[in-house]
């Protein structure tokens, strides 16, 4: 038995020793990878203890949302051709489906192309709102009312906005 | 006839044998060696089943530009959605027919996008055209009937944060890569793979066989399962150890694991390449290297040329070897020929090809040192370096290629006669680029030479601001409306400080005279110490720290008078902070060069989205920013308008430092905020000022790019009246030299002097008449 073990494993040192004499690459320059195990799992990742000034947000705006039709939305009948019009209709219906996340990349979207759009502004103190962030809600408030034309809806609106949170932040 | 003794002793030998092997001591050892082995192979076994099962290889961050973002109404340049098109691989053809190319004829530009991965997920492949008309995109029209408002292009990748060992790969599963591919594969390096069990040793044996003949090595007898173990688990020292695991380990790895799996690991982990530092890896990462595109793409002579690397991919280097490399690509086609695998007039059209190679390799290590180093930096106090550089994470960054590109081109264009001015070349530069409604970072030099890697001048070069203090010091006035204005006479006559321990602090003007009695924002225009070193005493040193920080600046103030006079030492980048809230009307919007990161799935991780804070009343922030346009109409910063069109309303002002050992520009338009520093390193005296300096360097830079001018929304607080020049008194709108600024509040307690020096018309004269 003891003899069979031995035999069977000196041809397979035979014949895998013939091959080595035969190694078909040619040497090159690559180099080794050292393996790191990390789970696979991206929880996995770890972040340095200290956390900067990246926005906290609860935890359902984390939960993986579709991906952003920017391109193509058929079943949105847009009001004008202007693009900001288009972002922000495409954002307003994100926003009542409760979709946080992907009304924000909307919204920034919206702010990279025209910085100056009191309406985007708006919208996107009532996200902050909704998710409770108010600080950052009366901040974008303060940037629509900032923007808003004098006697505009939009400047009243904000400005009554502003008031809520005042108290709100008074009473806290 | 053999002796009797002869015949004993034969018949003994075998007794002696069995003897010996039947011996205690002889079984121990066998026993010892045999548990040794099963010990051993347990450990291969661990070590095989370790490494598939876990993380296979350490994956690099990519870093990626922002996304051309294309809608009606967008400016854009020919030139520059050609150079950004052709950075992302496209192809120009006749006749956009395939994913990954556009064509230009006329106004008119059709584009066929490859599918691809941006922060919000993955976009569709789409073929669209749209014309361009005076710059601007016009009739945005998708050509399969669907409704497109708005497209992103993919984004351009720009870097990577790499393992420690540099290897660059894109992992693709087994369906991604095309049967002709598999095929070719097969066929030259493993025949056998479908049927053997890890080992062959049918081609072991014909390989020693055509050795022997041969007298030296010309034939291998791995199989895909033994290369993949060597490469990936062991190493390519040819040691008898190193061939004995590597034969067991293939047993094991194909008793684990299915044929399918293996051939999807060696697909992307076979070295195919070098560029540079970095070492390309797998199918995956070769098409791009080496053709420009993906590997679906690719045609079968391209597929022959990767497989025909196998064998060695310096040998047969297509760019620098491409004779050997067509030779070994139409060997591996014949192979193909051979098996009938392809026809014969298909084997002749596709040896007829060439090699097909992009001009040169477009995922090579970082273009843009500096930006990548602001996003390293800002990465690092989040991440864990080797999670960065091993878990594939994907960071998508505001970086605007076509910008850095005209800033690049700026410095390149004014350097040298910079240098020459100052008959010195150890004269250096920084700059930064934002965009003002957003913060994002756009641009950065940290270098004369774009692409040195050394020293961040743009982040780590802390330098005395000079003038740049002074728009904090007067807005800190301009914030005190019942007590300044933008025409409150300032007193710009010299004088001296002793402090207590007997030192002397005699500031003076850059042209060492007095001016008297000056409008507040004449002093600034014309960047007076006397006057603004006064104001900043009137004002006290708090108030004007405690501005700083509200404008974003974070660092540690200097205490003393010389505040006043730009002695604070900051970096490009804190500057560029601090005039970003000026521009942002007096909201502070925090600088970014991330956008998001994501998992290699493209899972969202961290996002670092838009923040804005209002830290300065918009009234004073907009008076601030009328006197730094007047700061460019007719103070130290005029210059800038002899490149500039008269139509683009400009703010910023200029910065100099004792013996002009730093030249500062800080400047933005109604779309970028751009800050320049030029100076030494070793804070030599040069022979340039703010204006014959760093502006030069930004007229050069804002000149090339499409933008619009300040364009300040009036708040509703504000009025303008008419002001005298000299006096700064209110007067007449008709009065010579009469100049309209704006007041915050009433004006009515204002003096208010009749024309002094005359009328500017005929007109107005007969006006004052009535």
């Amino acid at each position: 038995m003891v003899l069979k073990c031995f035999v069977i494993l000196a041809s397979i040192i035979f014949l895998t020793a013939c091959g080595s004499h035969a190694i078909k690459t040619l040497p090159s320059v690559k180099q080794r990878v050292i393996p790191v195990v990390i789970e696979k799992n991206t929880a996995g990742i770890k972040k340095n203890a200290e956390k900067p000034e990246v926005l906290d947000y609860p935890s359902t705006i984390r939960s993986p949302e579709p991906p952003l039709p920017i391109t193509r939305d058929l079943d949105l009948d847009l009001p004008s051709n202007n693009i900001i019009d288009t972002l922000l209709v495409k954002a307003q219906k994100a926003f009542s489906l409760q979709q946080w996340l992907r009304t924000q990349h909307i919204l920034e979207q919206a702010i990279r192309l025209d910085p100056n759009e009191s309406r985007v502004f708006m919208l996107y103190g009532d996200v902050y709102s909704e998710i409770g962030v108010t600080k950052q809600a009366q901040n974008m408030y303060q940037r629509a009312l900032y923007l808003a034309t004098e006697g505009s809806e939009i400047k009243a609106t904000a400005r009554s906005k502003l008031d809520v949170i005042s108290n709100q932040l008074s009473e806290d | 006839m053999p002796s009797k003794k002869t015949t004993a002793k034969k018949q003994n030998k075998p007794n002696k044998i069995k003897t010996l092997l039947t011996h205690p001591t002889c079984l121990k050892v066998f026993g010892i060696a045999f548990l040794c082995l099963i010990a051993w192979l347990i450990y291969l076994d661990a070590q095989v089943r370790f490494k598939f099962e876990g993380k296979r290889w350490a994956l690099p961050a990519e870093v990626y530009a922002r996304s051309l973002e294309i809608y009606n109404d967008k400016p854009l340049n020919l030139s520059n959605l050609q150079q950004e098109l052709t950075l992302l691989n496209f192809r120009k053809t006749n006749q956009a027919l395939s994913p990954g190319s556009y064509t230009i004829k006329g106004n008119q530009v059709e584009l066929y996008t490859r599918k691809h991965q941006t922060a919000q997920g993955v976009q569709p492949a789409a073929h669209f055209r749209f014309s361009l008309q005076g710059d601007v995109v016009q009739s945005l029209q998708a050509l399969d009937q669907s409704k497109l408002d708005l497209y992103n292009l993919p984004p351009l990748k720009i870097g990577g944060i790499y393992p420690r060992i540099k290897e660059q790969r894109e992992l693709l599963p087994y369906q991604s890569f095309p049967p002709e591919l598999i095929t070719s594969l097969l066929l030259t390096e493993d025949r056998d793979f479908k049927h053997h069990f890890g080992l062959s040793p049918y081609s072991i044996i014909r390989a020693a066989w055509a050795n022997m003949k041969a007298g030296r090595v010309v034939q291998g007898g791995s199989t895909l399962t033994q290369q993949l173990v060597k490469n990936f688990y062991l190493s390519r020292e040819r040691t008898w150890s190193r061939k004995i695991n590597e034969a067991f380990m293939s047993l094991m790895l194909e008793a684990h694991y299915p044929k399918q799996d293996i051939l999807e690991t060696y697909m992307n982990d076979v070295f195919l390449g070098q560029a540079g530092e970095l070492a390309i890896h797998g199918f995956g990462a070769a098409s791009w290297f080496y053709f420009g595109k993906e590997i679906s793409q690719c045609k079968l002579h391209e597929f022959a040329l990767l497989v025909a690397l196998i064998k060695g991919p310096s040998y047969y280097n297509p760019r620098t070897h491409p004779k050997r490399a067509l030779k070994r690509r139409n060997l591996v086609l014949s192979l193909l020929r051979d098996e009938e695998m392809i026809s014969t007039e298909a084997f002749n059209r596709f040896t007829q090809k060439n090699l097909s190679l992009i001009d040169k390799p477009k995922l090579l290590s970082n273009r843009y040192p500096a930006f990548m180093d602001l996003v390293r930096r800002q990465l690092q106090s989040e991440y864990n370096d080797e999670d960065l550089r091993t878990e594939g994470l994907r960071i998508y960054t505001t970086l605007n290629p076509q910008i850095q590109e005209q800033l690049e081109q700026a410095v390149e264009y004014r350097m040298p006669l910079l240098e020459q001015k100052n008959a010195s070349s150890e004269v250096q530069t920084a700059a930064i680029v934002t965009a003002v409604g957003t913060g994002e970072v756009l641009a950065i030099l940290g270098d004369k030479h774009a692409q040195y890697k050394g020293f961040n001048r743009a982040l780590d070069a802390n330098r005395p601001i000079g003038s740049l203090i002074k728009p904090a010091i007067y807005l800190t006035a301009l914030m005190q409306p019942e007590k300044y204005h933008l025409a409150t006479t300032l007193n710009d006559q010299a004088f001296r400080i002793e402090f207590e321990n007997g030192q002397i602090w005699e500031p003076q003007n850059f042209d060492h005279k007095d001016h008297g009695d000056v409008p507040l924002y004449r002093a600034l225009a014309n960047s007076y110490n006397l006057s603004s070193a006064r104001l900043g005493l009137e004002l006290g040193i708090e108030a004007v720290h405690a501005t700083l920080k509200k404008l974003g600046v974070t660092k540690k103030l200097n205490p003393y008078p010389s505040l006043f006079l730009g002695s604070q030492a900051l970096t490009p980048f804190e500057v560029s902070q601090l005039f970003q809230t000026i521009a942002s009307n007096g909201f502070k919007i925090k600088q970014r060069a991330i956008r998001e990161v994501t998992n290699s799935q493209g899972l969202s991780l961290s996002r670092y989205p838009f923040t804005i804070e209002q830290e300065i009343a918009p009234e004073a922030a907009y008076l601030l920013q009328h006197a730094l346009q007047e700061v460019m109409q007719s103070g130290t910063g005029r210059s800038a308008y002899w490149q500039l069109p008269k139509a683009l309303l400009v703010a910023g002002k200029t910065g100099t430092t004792n013996e002009n050992r730093d030249s500062w520009f800080a400047g933005f338009s109604g779309d970028y905020l751009a800050v320049v520093w030029v100076g030494r390193d070793d804070n030599g005296p040069t022979k340039l000022t703010g204006s014959s300096g760093a502006l030069r360097i930004w007229s050069d830079f804002i000149k090339r790019i499409p933008q619009y001018p300040i364009s300040l929304d009036k708040p509703s607080e504000l009025e303008y009246y008419w002001f005298d020049q000299v006096s700064g008194n209110r007067t007449n709108e008709q009065c010579k030299g009469a100049h309209q600024l704006p007041i915050w509040g009433s004006a009515d307690h204002l003096d208010f002097h009749e024309c002094n020096k005359g009328y500017s018309t005929v007109r107005g004269w007969l006006q004052s008449w009535f």
